[in-house]
């Protein structure tokens, strides 16, 4: 049970697949891969669905045995007060309670259970759906005294996992590609994009970041019409402000898409707040893939089953 | 016609850039193929007016792989095009509580009230793209006199089912959301069932006429489609 929800609290699984032709975003964690290695540390499947806890922790009431695992973020949690490791499985007894404090490193953390979230599929996934509000999905948004019902599997033997510093977390130069509209940039802004350092604005959640500063001189080109657009692709406001389209980014957009992130750069993206630096790093398509062929090795080599 | 990079992991199939029925449904027809083509490492697509994203696992696919196998589905395309679309008439109450904008459309478009209806419920409307929100219509085109602008001040919620008008489209609001369209009426039928087996009404490529009822048939008929037994002309 939810004592206190915290900022924001959600379920998230590996997100809502097989509905991109109705304007369903995908979802799923921010940082797909602390979700995986939270849910690997419990011996859950990759894509099962755990919490993402964002800045604020919430204080959690459990009420019977449990294997918890704590990915991502440093939120200094705690059980019953004591400080708790992460990035290894904890024994939970019944009636501890897990809270959190101080926010040391990166924006989410992602608390997995030993077994299945017993709340209903919508569209196929248990992840909190956007706009649709939380009239469609309440269950997978905490809130103060909600709960979430837990089918506990047989526990395993304790797992950890030992990161090195180049591993996940913490990287702020991103990679991109050129987008569709790239060309619709003035060489001056081109340079302004590639050259400056950005950081996030306040206005900042799981749809998307809107960047600062804007691009100086930014001139608006012709209307687009509509098309899809996805989590990473870099769109520019009329005022020229860069927004990353992030993992509940809506499925169409009109606005210019000047550059997309690359896959293996976006769960870094996941653990930033505002405030944080960006500095946008152009790459190839070739070195893109293989950065991703490295991420997938190492989660196949580190994750074992 | 061209292939645009889309990130590491996209394609994008960029058609003629207009709205027209014509490549709209090659970009349906061209999603349908993909579709077809499970396991071959397209992950999924996002049909649009007149472009089609594709996304693909680059750990099966190289980006020359995936542009060459799209290009060889492309060249075949215009042998078998089809329009997925089914015809569908909804159900429009053009009443007061409902049309929220028609005092202003009046004075900004010069029509009547009755006019600015007649002249909604005349066209066949086609469903070109569903997107901004999960089942937010977006369909065309609409009578030259009855093309507006957004609202200068966004509504911060508008409520869900509203049908509104916006540049040359008029389109139908899911759930209750933020909008700048101009609001002329409300349909008494759900969007979005998520429970069910075909969630969304409207598909991509869907025909659409608009027939008017009283808020009396409004609460019937409103009624009948939460318990499941609204029969709406045309679905299937």
């Amino acid at each position: 049970m939810f004592v206190k929800p915290g900022l924001q609290t959600l379920v998230q699984d590996g997100g809502r697949f097989g509905f991109s032709a109705f304007g369903v975003p995908t979802s799923g964690p921010m940082d797909r891969t602390s979700a995986q290695i939270a849910n690997w540390l419990v011996g859950n499947p990759s894509n099962a669905a755990c919490l993402e806890i964002t800045m604020t922790g919430p204080k959690i009431l459990v009420t019977g045995e449990c294997q918890i695992a704590l990915a991502g973020a440093d939120l200094s949690a705690t059980l019953d007060g004591q400080s708790i490791p992460m990035y290894q499985t904890i024994h939970v007894k019944t009636g501890s309670q897990v809270g959190f404090g101080r926010l040391v490193k990166g924006c989410r953390v992602y608390l997995a259970v030993r077994g299945n979230f017993l709340i209903p599929s919508v569209l196929k996934s248990k992840s909190a759906m956007p706009f649709a509000g939380e009239n469609t999905t309440p269950e997978s948004v905490a809130k103060k005294a909600s709960h979430i019902s837990i089918q506990v599997s047989d526990p395993i033997e304790p797992r950890r996992l030992t990161l090195t510093d180049s591993e996940p977390l913490g990287r702020v130069t991103t990679r991109y590609l050129k987008g569709p509209e790239w060309q619709q940039l003035s060489s001056p802004s081109q340079a302004f994009f590639s050259n400056e350092t950005f950081y996030l604005s306040r206005q900042c959640n799981r749809m998307g970041y809107r960047m600062l500063p804007e691009i100086p001189g930014y001139e608006k080109s012709e209307e687009l019409i509509s098309s899809g657009i996805i989590p990473g692709t870099v769109q520019l406001t009329n005022a020229g402000q860069p927004v990353i389209l992030m993992a509940d980014a809506q499925t169409t957009g009109g606005y210019p898409r000047i550059a997309n992130i690359i896959r293996a750069d976006l769960d870094a993206l996941g653990q930033l707040k505002p405030g944080d630096k960006i500095n946008f790093a152009h790459t190839s398509i070739k070195a893109a893939r293989d950065a991703w062929i490295d991420h997938h090795r190492w989660v196949q080599d580190h994750l074992k089953t | 016609m061209e292939l645009l990079p889309f990130g590491d992991a996209g394609i994008l199939v960029q058609f003629e850039q207009r709205i027209d029925p014509v490549i709209n449904d090659k970009v349906l027809t061209l999603a349908e193929v993909i579709k077809a083509h499970a396991g071959s490492g397209f992950s999924y697509t996002i049909p649009a007016f007149c472009s089609l994203t594709v996304i693909y696992d680059p750990l099966v696919l190289s980006a020359p792989q995936a542009k060459a196998i799209l290009s060889g589905m492309i060249k075949d395309l215009d042998s078998h095009l089809n329009n997925p679309g089914r015809s569908l008439w909804v159900p429009v109450c053009y009443e007061t509580p409902f049309a929220l904008d028609l005092d202003d459309l009046e004075r900004w478009l010069d029509l009547s009230f009755g006019e600015i209806i007649r002249l909604h419920l005349t066209a066949t409307y086609r469903v070109y793209m569903i997107g901004f929100l999960p089942g937010f219509t977006y369909m065309g085109t609409l009578h030259p006199a009855l093309r507006c602008r957004r609202k200068a001040n966004p509504r911060l919620k508008v409520p869900a089912q509203s049908v509104g008008l916006a540049g040359q489209q008029t389109g139908i609001y899911p759930v209750e959301s933020p909008g700048g369209w101009q609001i002329i009426g409300r349909t008494p039928l759900l969007l979005f069932k998520p429970q069910q087996a075909q969630p969304f009404l409207f598909r991509p490529g869907d025909q659409v006429r608009f027939y008017s009822i009283s808020g009396s048939e409004f609460e019937q008929i409103e009624k009948e489609d939460q318990a499941g037994i609204f029969k709406l002309e045309g679905y299937d």
